[in-house]
């Protein structure tokens, strides 16, 4: 372990699996893979896989209370088997604590006020954690959002940055994480430009955050423009059946 | 007819001669959607018809609805929309003045789990949706079997019951797409011939509804 902790992590402008430091990992986006769920999404970035299923909008219980806005509520998951060392049972600091970055990720870009007295929620699987997974999941569950039909102002892409060995390196692996000198992670409505969540750690000089942020804008619009073509993929094919079966009808007539 | 999933602009300039619709919001000048779906006009309305989403009553519609909760004053119906919808004890007829005044408890008319077939009376702006039902006792259905299907496949109709007669069933299609198919008057148990018949309906409610055909009731008079 110690042998493998003293290789470098970038050799001669790549990174130890190959890719340059502004690529992504191989991204894949699909909806539509639970089908009791209203919307689902599932995200895989090469080692990073995450499965967001969406539920309701459906009446809030009694004992939250009346509200006129919705709500949304996030319960991140990693899977016992997702990370190195076998996870445990129950709820850990670490999951409550992703749990509560992605809602704020996702509130700004919901527009709650179109679900009042109601809840939706929001589970999400981490079936393995390669790195970023607050980053994938709020690009994930934003998906899921938008294929449960709920209103929002925009789609939400998020990507991580991870300062090591002097580079800055996009989508970072767990192990580039693991040995950042800093990092943060950005998640933002590309088409508005409105950043929704940013979590940053590590000491940052202004000029380094400010390449940071640019790379991780970047990023999030590189990944937008997949997540759209997604989405308009199955509204395409929707638009087919819809303009059959008006065939359809009018021969039936 | 156009695609358009959130955060897209449908209309550049969107200042004068567009009404905003359902599933759009404005972005500086631009019309932008709010959902995925299919962008629809309607002279100046400009709206988007969405994908998925629950099923969003409207006064008038014909809803098949499972009681949640039984309250003193009111029955909670859960309809597959976004909030759960309220069927008052005063609207619901003569057995509910027993009722009222104590004779005779609400849960005896209708319990959690009854499955009911009611018309929404009201929507409020909150979204609390209120039902109507002209008889408690006659709006319940008996045992039979529910299909769901996705509830833009069943428009508001003149007729949303469908008599099949020959086979003494009957099959109530809501408009929050719950199709209830059981048997015709009478609350004892379908025989295997019924059985067979009401299973062959429902396959084919949901073969319809997968190949996103229109569920009319009274188109499917002729299929049976």
């Amino acid at each position: 372990m110690a042998g493998l902790e003293q290789q470098p992590l970038l050799t001669d402008g790549h990174r130890r699996d190959g890719r340059a430091y502004e690529e992504f990992r191989n991204v894949f986006l699909n909806t539509g893979v639970i089908s009791q769920a209203s919307g689902s999404a599932y995200a895989e970035f090469n080692n990073t896989k995450v499965m967001v299923g969406v539920y309701g909008p459906r009446q809030s219980e009694r004992k939250v209370g009346y509200s006129e806005q919705g709500r949304i509520s996030v319960d991140v998951k990693l899977a016992t088997f997702a990370t190195r060392q076998r996870g445990v049972f129950g709820q850990t600091p670490e999951e409550r604590e992703l749990s509560a970055l992605l809602a704020t990720a996702l509130e700004a870009a919901t527009n709650l006020a179109s679900f009042p007295k109601a809840t939706a929620d929001v589970y999400v699987l981490v079936l393995e954690a390669g790195g970023a997974e607050l980053a994938v999941a709020a690009t994930a569950a934003a998906l899921a959002l938008a294929d449960a039909g709920i209103e929002m102002f925009d789609l939400v892409t998020a990507c991580s940055v991870s300062r090591a060995e002097g580079a800055l390196l996009l989508d970072p692996t767990t192990d580039e994480a693991a040995r950042e000198e800093a990092g943060l992670t950005l998640a933002l409505m590309p088409a508005c430009s409105e950043v929704t969540q940013l979590v940053s750690r590590g000491p940052w000089s202004s000029s380094q955050l400010r390449e940071a942020l640019e790379l991780a804008m970047g990023g999030c619009a590189q990944l937008d423009a997949l997540a759209r073509q997604v989405l308009k993929t199955a509204a395409a094919e929707a638009a087919t059946r819809r303009q059959q079966e008006a065939q359809r009808q009018a021969q039936q007539a | 007819m156009r695609g358009v999933c959130v955060g897209d602009v449908i209309e550049p300039q969107a200042l004068d001669g567009v009404l905003r619709g359902h599933g759009t919001l404005l972005r500086g000048n631009s019309l932008v959607a709010s959902r995925c779906g299919l962008v629809q006009r309607w002279n100046q309305l400009v709206l988007v018809d969405p994908l998925a989403g629950g099923y969003v009553a409207a006064v008038g519609h014909v809803v098949v609805g499972r009681i949640v909760q039984v309250e003193p004053t009111r029955w909670l119906v859960d309809i597959r929309s976004k909030t759960l919808a309220a069927l008052p004890l005063s609207t619901a007829g003569g057995a509910m003045h027993k009722a009222a005044e104590g004779a005779q408890s609400s849960r005896s008319v209708l319990a959690e789990g009854d499955l009911i077939t009611a018309e929404v009376q009201a929507v409020r702006a909150d979204g609390h949706i209120q039902l109507h039902v002209r008889d408690a006792v006659a709006s319940k259905l008996p045992p039979g079997m529910l299909v769901e299907v996705p509830a833009a496949l069943v428009r508001p109709a003149r007729k949303h019951v469908l008599h099949w007669r020959e086979a003494g069933l009957r099959a109530v299609f809501g408009c929050n797409g719950a199709v209830w198919i059981g048997q015709e008057g009478g609350f004892s148990s379908l025989g295997a011939e019924q059985l067979r018949a009401a299973s062959e309906l429902a396959n084919m409610v949901q073969a319809m509804a997968s190949r996103g055909e229109m569920l009319v009731p009274a188109r499917m008079h002729m299929n049976v």
